[in-house]
């Protein structure tokens, strides 16, 4: 075992890497009611063009979200129902980087474990599971396509990305689920799922030495080789200016994406993009002051980015009478701060909420957990934000900036209402 | 691990302190409680966010923004919440706790106390272009509620169910209503309403009781001397009306329909028989392992989605669903004959995976300070004492009987269908 301690922010890591490779981390709170343990996978739904032993495979969009959905059935019943006969609250979650199975439980920890680490272990797929399952996720699907903040974010990828499967719906769609069948759950089971590729993550009250010696007793003796990924080779450029969608909506909605370099260092560079949003648009910044005065944006409004495999963008939405006007408002602003326009106080005070915003999300071990996955899939950990933090420069923002003004980088997708004047 | 205090500061002004090591960060929240049916509801609901941009101390937004990321990031957000046929408004703020900040930064408690006693006690005279800016975005949130369906299709069930009672109001206020308001007449009506509301206090985190107590009370020195405290009343609920259901039906432009049922249960926070509500609505759908879940989810394959939930001050239930249109009739059927069934008897197994899986999610809320601050709130507001602790006790000893018993009081009175009439 190693432990990493973090005295500043009141808090350690434990960690281990198993025979087979799973890797274990293992957050202490001692004072806390709940225990929270995750299993991720490093699969997402970006995963979908890989080679496993000499074949090529490409996959139907929507895949990892309905493996997601499969592996609670177990060949004795269904896990969901085992944990919540333990009073356990059981979940699951499918991004485009990484499949994740969690459980959150005040007592019988061990017994969760248990059921946590072998359900994601062991596939039970049939004709009939697997068929049962597309009714369920058809209108998981169909929840979707109804709800406005999703679709400007599917919009705002496929503006951004032409060849990039970040561009693909997580969850796909009724007719690209359709196809599925047993066989191909198990190729990517298969591909994605041995231990080398997991990690377990615990936040809570455990026995370190237990957890481990469970986690050696119930996942696979050995791991298969992991397929290897494929994500095409992007353009530079965004994809599409300009994407519009109309639907049930009181007034348009939006997002403005803005293409960034592929980050050598993902997990820093998350943070750095999250900061450098926040200074051409945070809430104490003064663009947002003269947008909300002029009542183009709302509360709204949320600068944001986001880093997967192979890139990594800026994102800026909300609800607005005239998006047009906002994105010229950003380009503007964003032109600004490339020529040296960033003031040193908004650099200062934004960096300081930024890190009082992590603090906060290590407050809760359900956060902590899902942070340390996130971060352990790109060599880094957790707390790993307070030194990012520390060390950023002025010059760090404003070279992101920089990049995101540049011509061609930026693509807009407007969720417009059904009806001329219904706002 | 943790403590509650619930104190008064004065005459009309109520504490309520969790005292806790654990979190990383402290919550404070400030509510002032109204009838949900009174006259002036929507002026009610407009002046949070009009006092957070009219403080003499902080004049204008980016003031208090500013002075938010400098506080690490706190965040102080306008708040307006039904609680019954009550309209609480104020505001939440969450900052992290003292020991993450650099060395001399002063107390980021008595920082957030003073800014928040600053917006709610100290504004300057209220500005045309504040008011009606505000009124504007308030109108925009009030108009958008229909975007989100799920939420939506509950809220219009209730609507058409308790049409003749104030539980129907929109607690955010009506559109033509916020669009008239005065600055003269918002002005006139918070002095009105800070020489009349009952304010409630709450915070959790590391400090003393008596410390956040001290330090309150000067905060609070600004507030008037009041003779008159107007509070909110929480009348038996209404009584099921015949035995007909009223069945309403309405279409917007989607893909996918949204079932509400109402029901009158007839039993609120205040009844003996409220734990064994609330292990009832767990049992009925309230969890994965839930009749609901497994019977239209899991055996149908008929919904991503089918539960339930309770208010505890109304004495009301509403179960929704996502489905396909053409569905409708079998999942009604379904969750229909589900409730018949458990009014026939509920196994003591059932009762005993809802009591553990309710237990857990009471005591994971002692991790949450923004999950007690929601529960202290609305027990505050209904003058109700109990502490999560006593509930969770409480909870402990009700019977399968006392479930059945439950179940026969929930009749139900309303089948909304919110048709999708293609997006």
């Amino acid at each position: 075992m190693t432990t990493i301690s973090y005295p500043n922010l009141d808090d350690c890591i434990q960690t281990t890497v198993l025979d087979n490779g799973l890797h274990i981390y293992c957050v202490p709170r001692e004072r806390g009611a709940k225990t929270f343990a995750m299993l991720a996978v490093n699969f997402g739904s970006v995963d979908c063009r890989f080679t496993l032993d000499g074949t090529k495979y490409d996959v139907t969009p929507g895949i990892a979200h309905f493996l997601e959905h499969k592996m609670f059935e177990e060949e004795d019943g269904n896990a969901l129902q085992k944990f919540t006969a333990l009073g356990a609250q059981p979940n699951a979650f499918t991004s485009h980087t990484m499949t994740a199975y969690h459980v959150t439980c005040t007592d019988r920890f061990y017994d969760c474990l248990e059921i946590l680490l072998r359900f994601v272990t062991t596939p039970y797929f049939t004709d009939q599971n697997v068929a049962k399952e597309k009714g369920i996720i058809g209108q998981e699907i169909g929840m979707l396509d109804d709800t406005p903040s999703w679709q400007a974010y599917v919009g705002v990828l496929e503006g951004l990305y032409a060849v990039h499967p970040v561009h693909i719906s997580v969850a796909g769609s009724k007719e690209s689920i359709a196809p599925i069948d047993p066989q191909m759950l198990g190729v990517c089971h298969r591909a994605f799922y041995s231990p080398a590729n997991l990690a377990l993550i615990v936040c809570g009250q455990y026995d370190f030495d237990r957890v481990v010696e469970m986690a050696e007793r119930i996942t696979p003796k050995q791991s298969a080789r992991i397929a290897a990924r494929d994500y095409g080779a992007e353009p530079e450029q965004a994809a599409l200016p300009y994407i519009e969608r109309r639907m049930a909506v009181s007034r348009p909605m939006f997002i403005l994406g803005c293409k960034d370099t592929v980050p050598e260092q993902p997990y820093a560079r998350q943070l750095v993009g999250e900061l450098a949003a926040d200074c051409v648009c945070g809430k104490s910044s003064p663009l947002y002051d003269r947008l909300y005065g002029e009542g183009l944006i709302d509360r709204t409004f949320d600068p944001d980015y986001f880093t997967f495999p192979d890139g990594a963008c800026a994102m800026f939405s909300g609800e607005s009478r005239d998006p047009q006007a906002v994105r010229a408002a950003l380009e503007a602003e964003m032109r600004r701060i490339a020529g040296g326009g960033l003031e040193d106080a908004v650099f200062t005070r934004m960096k300081k909420a930024a890190y009082g915003k992590y603090i906060r999300r290590t407050s809760d071990p359900a956060e902590v957990c899902r942070m340390q996955a996130e971060a352990c899939f790109s060599g880094a950990s957790c707390f790993d934000f307070a030194e990012v933090f520390g060390s950023v420069t002025k010059e760090d923002i404003v070279q992101r900036i920089r990049q995101w003004s540049a011509d061609g980088m930026t693509s807009l997708t407007v969720i417009a209402p059904q009806k001329e004047g219904n706002a | 691990m943790y403590h509650t205090t619930k104190m008064s500061l004065k005459d009309g002004i109520g504490l309520t302190c969790v005292t806790t090591k654990q979190s990383k960060t402290s919550c404070l929240s400030a509510m002032l409680a109204l009838p949900l049916g009174a006259e002036g509801r929507s002026k009610s609901a407009l002046l949070p966010y009009v006092l957070r941009s009219s403080s003499r101390a902080y004049p204008g937004r980016q003031a208090v923004a500013a002075q938010l990321d400098n506080l690490y990031g706190a965040r102080l957000e306008p708040v307006v919440r039904k609680r019954g046929e009550a309209q609480l408004v104020g505001f939440v703020a969450d900052v992290i706790d003292e020991r993450f900040a650099m060395p001399g930064e002063g107390s980021l408690f008595a920082g957030t106390a003073q800014l928040l006693s600053a917006l709610l006690l100290k504004p300057d005279s209220f500005d045309a272009e504040t008011v009606s800016r505000e009124a504007e975005q308030l109108c925009a949130r009030i108009a958008s509620l229909p975007d989100d369906k799920r939420s939506w299709a509950v809220r219009r069930m209730y609507q058409h169910m308790c049409a003749q009672e104030a539980y129907s109001a929109v607690e955010l206020g009506d559109i033509d209503a916020v669009r008239a308001i005065s600055p003269e007449e918002l002005e006139a009506h918070y002095h009105s309403v800070i020489q009349t509301a009952p304010l409630e206090l709450f915070y959790c985190g590391s400090l003393p009781a008596e410390t956040v107590a001290q330090q309150l009370r000067e905060a609070m020195q600004a507030l008037p001397e009041r003779k008159t405290l107007i509070y909110p009343q929480f009348d038996a609920p209404c009584a099921p009306q015949g035995t007909q259901l009223r069945e309403v039906t309405e279409e917007e432009p989607v893909a996918q329909g949204k079932l509400a049922i109402g029901l009158r249960t007839g039993i609120t926070a205040f009844d003996d028989d409220y734990p064994a509500m609330v292990l009832f609505n767990a049992c009925f759908g309230g969890t994965t392992s839930s009749r609901l879940f497994r019977t239209v989810r899991e055996q149908l394959s008929l919904c991503y989605y089918a539960s339930s939930q309770t208010d505890k001050l109304k004495g009301v239930m509403a179960v929704s669903s996502g489905i396909e249109n053409a569905s409708e009739p079998k999942a009604r059927a379904e969750i229909l004959h589900q409730l018949e069934e458990m009014q026939d008897g509920v196994t003591a197994d059932e009762v005993e995976a809802a009591r553990r899986s309710v237990t857990a999610s009471l005591r994971a809320m002692q991790d949450s300070p923004l999950s007690l601050e929601n529960f202290y709130q609305t027990q505050a507001a209904a003058g109700l004492t109990e502490t999560l602790d006593e509930l969770i006790a409480r909870i402990q000893t009700v019977t399968a009987e006392d479930v059945t018993r439950a179940a026969r009081k929930a009749v139900p009175d309303t089948v909304y269908f919110l048709k999708g009439a293609g997006a």
